[in-house]
């Protein structure tokens, strides 16, 4: 077959045919796995970079939010509501507010406070404190007996809100009552009864504590 | 018309009686590069040396011009298969030549061009010409000098066969749009060699071809003319056999000087049109181009420039010699042609690749360094985050518990404003009583230590007003029952039911009484107490 086809013949077929090897070699084997990869990789930094640009956007957006919502937390912070129920406070408080209010007599009555788990606050260590209170009250009008409500709403540590609000007229303004009222005594026109509950948010570690000193609630 | 550029190039062997014509022909040339008798000695070193140093080694067509050539025409093939059909022709012509080894068949056209078939005979296959050339030792010599040469074969064909489509493109040619091109087409030119080859065609295909020896002078162009008539004569009568009649139209075409032209078209007595052209003249009626041509009046090299030109050949010649050196050649040819596109579509994949490659890898580059950005973007607002200075999820929380209280209280001071208005001055309220409740209206569960529930709150409150016992029953209930309605009207979300009347007239009361008392008895027993529950809001 040589002496037909000649030397030259199939060195050039030898030739043509390692060359067209080395190149599909080069083409399969390298180049086009190569490129794969390469497009991979490529895509997968424009996911990064995608990625990365959205949690930047959301960082951003969320900054200026809780900038917003830094100052409504900080009012809410100061308004007692991340306190631990101090009774002291408390007294001193709804004293505060009879005297402002005008009403004559505010009998009141704090319960224990329950701590509550709840569910929005454990991730941030916290639970909830949740005290009943009770308050009866003699007046003379009925809008100081509103403005003790309106004040226990307001002016008290944390949030409180009225359930239960029974309001009684006890006397009628006539001569006798007018002439009670005169003469120094304190006649109460009105009387009524209040339930609240009293709640703040502290943190687990404030419970722990009182708790291991026996003073919880 | 070949077209230049596409034209093979080859080295063609001109087998004659006397020697091997060498020539090379290009696609703006056919040169005449040398003759080698058979007689010389070292006969095919030398030829092997001519085709590989003259003639570059290009593929050689062995154009075959002897006079030892047989043709066996209308040989009509039996109606077999097509799948049959060539290994019937190769029987058949081993049976019509059984001591000629190169043979080769050639199906015989009608005048429209198509191959006859079963013409008067139903189970006819179609007619074929049939040719053989013997394996005489200048073919001997030929093939073994090609051998040697290691040159791709072309092809081996016959000089008159091939030369048969010319000979009809010639007449076309002189024909032009005027008239038809002639039945019966005469070319007659004379070789090196002396010999005068004379093709005949009739309908475009071989119909006969004659080769003699003549008187070969460019000095006596009479006497070479007279000897030319001489067997142009002896052709017709040939010719006369096959039905040649002077009727059918006949086209004489002869390669000479145009003196022995002239003085050959004057002896003719046959009529006919007679043209005369020198190998030059009649290359270019054809659209090729010979070259310069020493001796113009030669006909060979036109018949090599236009057989060494075809990309396919009439009557390619099979032989087992031919196909021993010609198929292994032609294979690798193929091979490499292959080869060679695969290389090139290979390296155009290459180089495709490559440059992708350089375009992802600078993507890829130019993404990280956005990746970079990005990421200080991220760190400087993570920086700024962690700045703020509190825990963003206890700010969250706080604020989401926060007004969640928010949304479960009631706001009674709003709604005792609305009820103190509603009143009026007329009316005052004895007892009032507001406890927050749920759409069950079961009081609020919030006392429970558990999870607070999640529905909107509501309330409901409970109205006692009483009237003195100097008024009419019925202006009291008329009082209470506006006095709902302008509650209706200030609060159009909740519900206003009397739940107790002034007087109590409902129908589901018990009463009981004594008729004939006085008016003041009868006024300490009415009961002037009313109450109204409000419920809301929906």
């Amino acid at each position: 077959m040589l002496q037909v086809l000649g030397i030259k013949r199939v060195l050039i077929l030898v030739a043509l045919v390692s060359l067209n090897a080395a190149m599909a070699s080069a083409n399969y084997l390298y180049m086009i796995p190569q490129n794969t990869i390469l497009e991979r990789d490529l895509r997968a930094v424009k996911s990064e970079i995608s990625g990365k640009r959205m949690e930047s956007e959301r960082l951003r957006t969320e900054f200026m939010q809780i900038q917003e919502q830094k100052t409504y937390f900080e009012a809410i912070r100061d308004s007692g509501f991340m306190s631990v129920q101090n009774r002291l406070v408390a007294r001193r408080r709804i004293m505060d507010i009879q005297q402002y209010t005008n009403v004559l007599r505010a009998t009141y009555s704090i319960d224990s406070a329950q701590v509550i788990n709840n569910e929005d606050i454990k991730n941030v260590k916290h639970v909830l404190l949740r005290s009943p209170i009770t308050v009866e009250i003699d007046a003379l009008d009925d809008l100081d007996f509103y403005n003790f409500i309106y004040w226990m709403e307001n002016a008290f540590s944390g949030h409180i809100s009225a359930t239960n609000i029974k309001i009684r007229r006890l006397l009628d303004i006539n001569e006798a009552s007018l002439r009670a009222i005169g003469s120094g005594a304190p006649a109460a026109l009105i009387s009524g009864r209040v339930d609240f509950i009293w709640q703040t948010m502290v943190p687990e570690s404030d419970i722990q504590f009182s708790e291991e000193f026996g003073s919880g609630g | 018309m070949p077209i230049p550029f596409l034209t093979p190039v080859r080295t063609v062997l001109l087998i004659g009686d006397e020697a091997l014509y060498i020539y090379k022909v290009t696609h703006n040339a056919t040169k005449f590069v040398d003759s080698v008798p058979w007689q010389v000695d070292e006969f095919e070193e030398t030829v092997v040396d001519f085709i590989r140093k003259d003639c570059g080694g290009k593929p050689v067509l062995i154009l075959n011009d002897m006079t030892d050539q047989h043709f066996k025409g209308g040989q009509r093939m039996p109606k077999v298969g097509a799948m049959d059909q060539g290994n019937m022709v190769k029987r058949k012509l081993q049976v019509a030549f059984p001591n000629y080894p190169i043979r080769g068949a050639l199906p015989v056209k009608g005048k429209d061009g198509k191959s006859i078939k079963g013409k008067g005979i139903k189970q006819a296959g179609g007619l074929f010409l049939f040719a053989a050339v013997p394996l005489s030792e200048p073919v001997v010599k030929t093939m073994e000098a090609v051998r040697l040469s290691m040159v791709s074969i072309a092809g081996f064909v016959l000089l008159p066969v091939e030369a048969s489509d010319m000979v009809k493109a010639l007449s076309e040619k002189i024909a032009g749009r005027a008239r038809r091109a002639a039945k019966w087409v005469i070319f007659i030119g004379q070789h090196q060699s002396g010999a005068l080859r004379q093709v005949i065609t009739r309908d475009g295909q071989l119909a006969m071809t004659r080769m003699t020896p003549v008187f070969d002078t460019e000095s006596d162009p009479e006497s070479w003319a007279q000897e030319v008539n001489q067997e142009f004569k002896a052709t017709i009568s040939y010719l006369s056999r096959f039905g040649y009649t002077p009727e059918d139209g006949t086209d004489v075409v002869v390669v000479a000087g145009s003196e022995a032209g002239s003085a050959l078209e004057k002896l003719i007595s046959v009529p006919c049109d007679f043209k005369s052209f020198t190998v030059p003249e009649a290359a270019r009626l054809l659209g090729m181009s010979v070259g310069l041509q020493a001796e113009p009046r030669y006909a060979e090299p036109l018949h090599v420039a236009w057989a060494g030109r075809k990309s396919k050949f009439i009557l390619p010649m099979e032989s087992v010699d031919i196909t021993k050196v010609h198929k292994p050649r032609q294979a690798v040819a193929a091979a490499m042609f292959l080869l060679i596109l695969g290389g090139g579509f290979l390296a155009w994949q290459l180089l495709g690749k490559t440059q992708e490659m350089m375009m992802v890898k600078e993507g890829l580059a130019n993404q990280r360094v956005v990746l970079s950005q990005a990421e200080f973007e991220y760190e400087e607002e993570v920086k700024k985050m962690a700045l703020i200075g509190f825990d963003v999820n206890l700010i969250r929380s706080t604020i989401k518990t926060y007004e969640e209280f928010e949304g479960d209280s009631i706001q009674v001071l709003p709604f005792f404003k609305k009820i103190g208005e509603t009143l009026g001055n007329d009316l005052r309220l004895d007892s009032f009583a507001v406890a927050q409740i749920y759409d069950s209206g079961k009081p609020s569960q919030r006392h429970d230590g558990k999870v607070l529930e999640k529905r909107a709150a509501k309330l409901e409150a409970e109205l006692q007003l009483s009237f003195p016992s100097t008024i009419q029953p019925e202006s009291g209930m008329t009082e209470i029952t506006n006095l709902a309605s302008r509650l209706k009207e200030a609060l159009p979300d909740y519900d206003v039911v009397i739940t107790r009347q002034v007087a109590r007239p409902e129908y589901d009361q018990n009463i009981k009484g004594v008729a004939g008392r006085s008016a003041q008895e009868i006024a300490s027993e009415e009961d002037y107490i009313a109450k109204l529950l409000v419920r809301g809001p929906k």
